[in-house]
């Protein structure tokens, strides 16, 4: 007697704990924190669907991804004109491809994945002498790179996603 | 014992009792007589020989017509290297489409339904590139020309309006056509000179993932001496922009081909005394003066997928600490 009421008590324990671990793992390690604030007055330099890019010129000129009250840490965009580099952070149900690249000029962006090609990007100037490119990929969207090219239609840089 | 038995052991007893074994060199001689054919008549000699003459006749009617019906700049159809990818672009242009199901080929007639095209589309600053390929065929539009190719046969060169093309059958035995605006017509050319002729199965690995991520695709041995590293290896990724594709060696060294008209060598920095020599499409040897006073020639070769350069790789002995390639004066002997 005493062994089935264990049971009966034990059932809806392990449920509500595979319930909690599911909702957990939804969106898998996320990149995103609300302890990840930074300081200062931040500059809002490109939006997307649910989601912005932001620069902080008081916390050593950082930028960073917020969606829904949480941020990415803010990242250095210190680079010089022609370097480059790129992540895809997810969390909060997005995975988000993005691309810092060093110009004093103002450029844009093509778009290559597994469902896309060549698809024009705009490229948002986070500060003077740096653009960034941004992508909000779509389930099952394998990023493959992303060509920049200046004003005059010109490629300048085609970075890889591709390991 | 049945019926059959008994008639098959009789048989059997009969052929024995009939047969007389013995060894070769006690048999009796027998003569040799040296096999002739049949004789026949003269007049069936005769219908023989018109019977060979009519048909020689004909076969050289039917090999005429068919040179006739041809054009003469056609390569033999049927290549396992079909597709074309350019190794050197104009500044600032970068590819932004390709696929293996295109039905034009400008430049050529209409091409076969069951023929694969192979196309890659590139964007510049105020211009694009269109690139197309296949096994040739025989069908080519001829245009008067003053231009060459010495890694193929152009056979088509055009402007209509703001659109030039030049098609050419490359010696690969591939059917290719450059179509492009706002380019210039010797960057065109060389890009038609410095051309990766692909397999179906490299051109796929190529634009796989729309040409981003470096690999190396090809790997030839090139004339010469075998050494660790004496292998030429075509690497890159057709989206690098600054080296895209290029011709690796040794370790780590490597270079942007392109038609050469001089002879040229590079050595490797490990003091090995390792050289790769590289010339002309038209080169069949290279002489070398070596450091002990000696001259080798060295024949000269081109892998199977790239024929603007030749190339052959030797090995010094005893290169000494100070070693350059200038030590070892290279010229090239050419086919004429």
């Amino acid at each position: 007697m005493r062994r089935r009421v264990w049971a009966i008590m034990a059932l809806p324990s392990i449920a509500l704990i595979a319930l909690l671990v599911a909702i957990s793992d939804t969106d898998g390690p996320s990149d995103f924190s609300t302890s990840t604030q930074p300081s200062g007055v931040g500059v809002v330099v490109g939006t997307g669907d649910g989601w912005t890019l932001e620069f902080y010129e008081s916390s050593d000129g950082c930028y960073l991804l917020r969606i829904d009250g949480e941020t990415t840490y803010c990242q250095s965009t210190h680079y010089p004109p022609g370097s480059s580099t790129w992540k895809v952070v997810q969390g909060r149900g997005h995975r988000i491809a993005v691309l810092l690249y060093g110009s004093e000029e103002p450029v844009t962006g093509r778009w290559f994945s597994s469902i896309s090609r060549a698809e024009p990007l705009t490229g948002y100037q986070v500060r003077p002498g740096m653009a960034a490119f941004v992508v909000d990929l779509d389930d099952g969207e394998n990023p493959w790179g992303i060509q920049v090219v200046d004003e005059t239609g010109a490629l300048v840089a085609a970075t890889s996603f591709v390991s | 014992m049945t019926d059959l038995e008994t008639r098959l052991r009789a048989t059997y007893t009969a052929v024995a009792e009939q047969t007389s074994v013995a060894p070769w060199s006690e048999l009796p001689d027998t003569d040799v007589v040296e096999l002739r054919p049949a004789a026949v008549s003269t007049r069936h000699a005769r219908v023989g020989w018109w019977a060979a003459a009519a048909a020689f006749l004909l076969l050289a009617g039917a090999v005429g017509v068919a040179r006739l019906r041809s054009d003469p700049v056609t390569a033999p159809a049927g290549t396992d290297r079909p597709f074309a990818i350019p190794m050197v672009l104009p500044t600032g242009f970068g590819l932004v489409d390709w696929s293996t199901d295109e039905t034009l080929l400008p430049g050529f007639g209409d091409v076969p339904t069951d023929a694969a095209v192979a196309s890659l589309d590139y964007l510049g600053p105020g211009g694009e590139i269109h690139v197309r390929s296949t096994e040739a065929f025989g069908d080519p539009i001829t245009t008067p020309r003053s231009d060459t190719l010495s890694t193929g046969l152009l056979v088509h060169t055009a402007t209509d309006g703001t659109t030039t093309t030049l098609a050419w059958v490359a010696d690969s035995g591939a059917a290719v056509s450059l179509s492009a605006v706002g380019v210039e017509l010797d960057e065109l050319l060389t890009m038609a000179e410095a051309v990766w002729y692909a397999t179906p199965k490299r051109f796929a690995a190529a634009t796989a993932t729309g040409g981003f991520g470096s690999q190396t695709f090809e790997r030839w041995q090139p004339p010469g001496d075998r050494f660790d590293g004496s292998e030429l290896r075509l690497e890159g990724s057709l989206q690098d922009t600054y080296s895209h594709l290029s011709l690796g060696f040794f370790c780590c060294h490597g270079f942007t081909p392109g038609v050469s008209s001089g002879c040229f060598f590079q050595t490797s920095s490990d003091g090995e005394g390792h050289v790769l020599l590289f010339g002309p499409p038209s080169t069949t040897t290279f002489v070398v003066s070596l450091p002990d006073g000696s001259v080798r020639r060295q024949p000269a070769g081109s892998p199977p997928w790239f024929s603007a350069n030749t190339f052959a790789m030797i090995e010094v002995d005893d290169p000494g600490p100070d070693f350059d390639a200038k030590d070892i004066p290279v010229s090239c002997e050419v086919t004429r």
